[in-house]
């Protein structure tokens, strides 16, 4: 029998929920005195003595280095002068309104961003680390880590160039899936037919499990002697089979259809992997071209089928065209979150058992970081993937817009 | 052809027929862990296919109580999801308010920097976020995941958010204004009150992508006792020998009320999405 420890953790959260408290409350509060005493001609000076007793105490109170205590005691400075010259005591609620979230983010999004191209330029290993968190100084390196990024596989890493294939396939075969069958569910929901609710509801289902769960129940049914895939597919082969003589000929084993070593064989692996995850995303598809098709207005179709169109006609000229609208920009972020998937690859590749040779980009990436915890290298990693998802999203965007509305460029 | 809604028999057996077999797909995992649940100890692994085993035994539910930390992840997990749940919800509701009614500098550019957030890969994240948690100590506590867990859901609730409040009128908070409200006044007791529904959505959202984390907290939690739920059946489920079962049982003991709890409000979110979306 386990015991419970319950207050440890509550004093911890409690304590969190007041420094957030008293964060919010003081980043608003200083904006808003700056609102209050802009226009003081004392404003300026005042901020210029702010800037120089933090930038003091961070530097000889907390012993930061001295560049960074000249960047954050500059901050207020910079602020004042914005205050001064540029908003002028304009636009005061909703700054004050999006301050918090908007440092949140900044902290939470741009920092890391700006720590990463630090790192990549930069040697923090396992190594190092100690040194780095002593006396925060690492080794300069120029664009090593980078070179090392773009080069032809190693011990500890497939080449690059693979796993990029690798992924472009994964999000592709994954997106093409996930819309199709997502699409034709929809349609078949849409209509008026007995049950609806509970089909919609069952085919929910994949969306709504904890994914962890999921992928977990998926991976042990592919296990290969007591998982269900293995066995039903052995099942399949009796059932199609027929005894010569002796002998015993299936046809379906000849093309491929055999038990397979799901958790070792790399290819098997991955077909598992996109099995899964196909199986996760539909649903989330399902529901978006449903709630599309839902708002199309019957008006059209009864108009079309007056003028004779044929079903197929209808749905080619009436339903993807007034589908599109919602359908691209989920596309776009099914996209992302397909080429970002980490959650499904590591779980069906990392345990015991799991081979390399199934990884994308992005669970490469993860375990280049923290299961080989090479930073730097997994920092200017980190990098490139980001650029190859910025150029392919803005090229998709880019094209999608100008096939929607052709007469604006 | 007469009415687009009458449909002919022959097509409505090809509908249900196609349906059962996609919810017979969908249903499949779902089944097999119930089943294995429900298997007695000494056969765990066993090639039976039947849905129901014959000896079936509640025994690991009971296990998995009693002789787990089961409880504690989940306590663990409840409190983590809640702090995170809170703050995000508080943080995102005042920016989505400033987004959606106000015009100001950098809204444009705020708003496509959120929509680029999406598309940062989590483990670029992670990495500068472990190696500052280890440097300033803040590794095996929950304060350095609750804040990870909410700001990283922060630009997809204000995106959802601010969709919401732009389909409220406006003239409601004007006329408050005109009573006397101040700025803060007209947000909280008149838009708050009235996007109770969207608030809740949120909540859910930030809930349950909290709730089922997996890596964040592999990476930052090291400490047994501080596990959450995910962290604990992961390691259920690498024993894969003796463990399978307890696995199983807690899967499905956390699964019943998350996916109550999702069909329920799944409905909102997907329109909150596609407002979001569409408006931009």
């Amino acid at each position: 029998m386990t015991t419970l420890s319950l207050l440890p953790a509550v004093l911890e959260v409690i304590r969190l929920l007041l420094i957030v408290a008293v964060a919010v409350a003081g980043l608003v509060g200083f904006l808003w005195a700056n609102y209050k005493t802009w226009h003081s001609e004392y404003y300026l000076p005042g901020a210029a003595l702010l800037a120089l007793v933090v930038a003091a105490e961070l530097h000889l109170v907390f012993e930061a280095s001295l560049a960074i205590s000249v960047v954050l005691g500059a901050l207020p400075l910079l602020l004042a002068v914005l205050f001064k010259y540029a908003i002028r005591g304009r636009w005061m609620v909703p700054f004050l309104f999006a301050a918090p979230a908007s440092v949140g983010v900044a902290l939470l999004f741009l920092y890391p961003l700006v720590f990463e191209i630090y790192l990549s330029f930069h040697r923090l290993n396992l190594e190092t680390l100690g040194d780095w968190i002593r006396t925060g100084a690492i080794d300069f390196t120029g664009f090593e880590n980078f070179i090392e990024v773009l080069q032809v596989g190693s011990e500890t890493k497939e080449s690059f160039w693979i796993v990029t294939a690798r992924t472009f396939a994964w999000t592709g075969i994954n997106l093409v899936f996930h819309v199709f069958f997502g699409l034709v569910l929809a349609l078949f929901l849409n209509q008026k037919i007995r049950g609806v609710g509970a089909y919609r509801t069952i085919l929910m289902l994949p969306w709504a499990i904890p994914q962890l769960i999921a992928v977990l129940a998926w991976r042990g049914e592919f296990h290969s002697t007591f998982g269900y895939v293995n066995n039903l597919i052995r099942i399949v082969n009796d059932v199609f089979s027929f005894g010569v003589g002796e002998g015993r000929i299936a046809p379906l084993e000849w093309v491929g259809f055999r038990p397979q070593e799901w958790w070792t064989n790399p290819q098997a692996l991955f077909a598992s992997i996109c099995i899964v995850n196909i199986w996760l995303g539909i649903p989330f598809m399902m529901m978006v071209s449903l709630s599309g098709l839902q708002s199309i207005s019957k008006s059209y179709y009864e108009a079309a089928s007056l003028d004779g169109a044929s079903a197929w006609q209808r749905f080619r000229h009436i339903t993807l065209p007034l589908l599109k609208p919602i359908m691209v920009p989920s596309m776009i972020l099914g996209m992302i979150w397909t080429f970002n998937n980490v959650n499904v690859v590591y779980l069906m590749t990392a345990q015991r058992g799991g081979s390399e040779g199934a990884d994308i980009l992005v669970s490469d990436l993860y375990k280049q970081a923290f299961v080989y915890n090479r930073y730097s290298f997994s920092a200017a990693y980190a990098i490139v993937i980001f650029l190859i998802l910025l150029v392919l999203t803005a090229v998709w965007m880019k094209s999608s817009r100008m096939t929607e509305d052709p007469g604006r460029n | 052809m007469s009415s687009l809604d009458k449909v002919s028999l022959r097509q409505s057996i090809v509908t249900h027929a196609f349906l059962w077999i996609a919810c017979l797909v969908a249903l499949f995992p779902v089944s097999r862990i119930i089943t294995i649940s429900l298997r007695p100890g000494n056969r765990l692994l066993s090639s039976d296919l039947s849905l129901i085993p014959a000896d079936a035994t509640l025994s690991s539910y009971v296990k998995i109580v009693t002789e787990k930390p089961f409880l504690q992840w989940l306590y663990n997990s409840l409190l983590i999801t809640v702090t995170t749940s809170l703050i995000g919800v508080c943080l995102a509701a005042t920016a989505a308010y400033a987004f959606s009614r106000y015009k100001f500098p950098g809204r444009k550019s705020g708003l496509l920097f959120l929509m680029t957030t999406q598309m940062i890969p989590g483990a670029m994240l992670l990495l500068p976020i472990y190696l500052v948690l280890t440097k300033i100590g803040l590794n095996n506590t929950y304060t350095g995941l609750v804040v990870a867990y909410s700001v990283t859901t922060l630009p997809f609730s204000i995106w959802i958010l601010k969709g919401y409040f732009d389909t409220v009128p406006k003239s409601l908070e004007e006329a408050a204004r005109i009573d006397g409200c101040t700025e803060f006044g007209a947000f909280y007791r008149i838009l708050l009150p009235l996007s109770k529904p969207s608030l809740a959505i949120v909540f859910l959202f930030n809930f349950t992508q909290a709730w089922n984390e997996y890596l964040v907290a592999s990476t930052i939690l090291q400490d047994s006792r501080l596990r959450t739920w995910p962290l604990g059946l992961y390691e259920l489920q690498g024993n894969f020998n003796s463990e399978w079962g307890l696995f199983a049982a807690g899967s499905v003991l956390i699964s019943v009320p998350v996916i109550l709890l999702f069909l329920y409000s799944s409905k909102y979110m997907i329109s909150g999405l596609t407002l979001g979306g569409v408006k931009g």
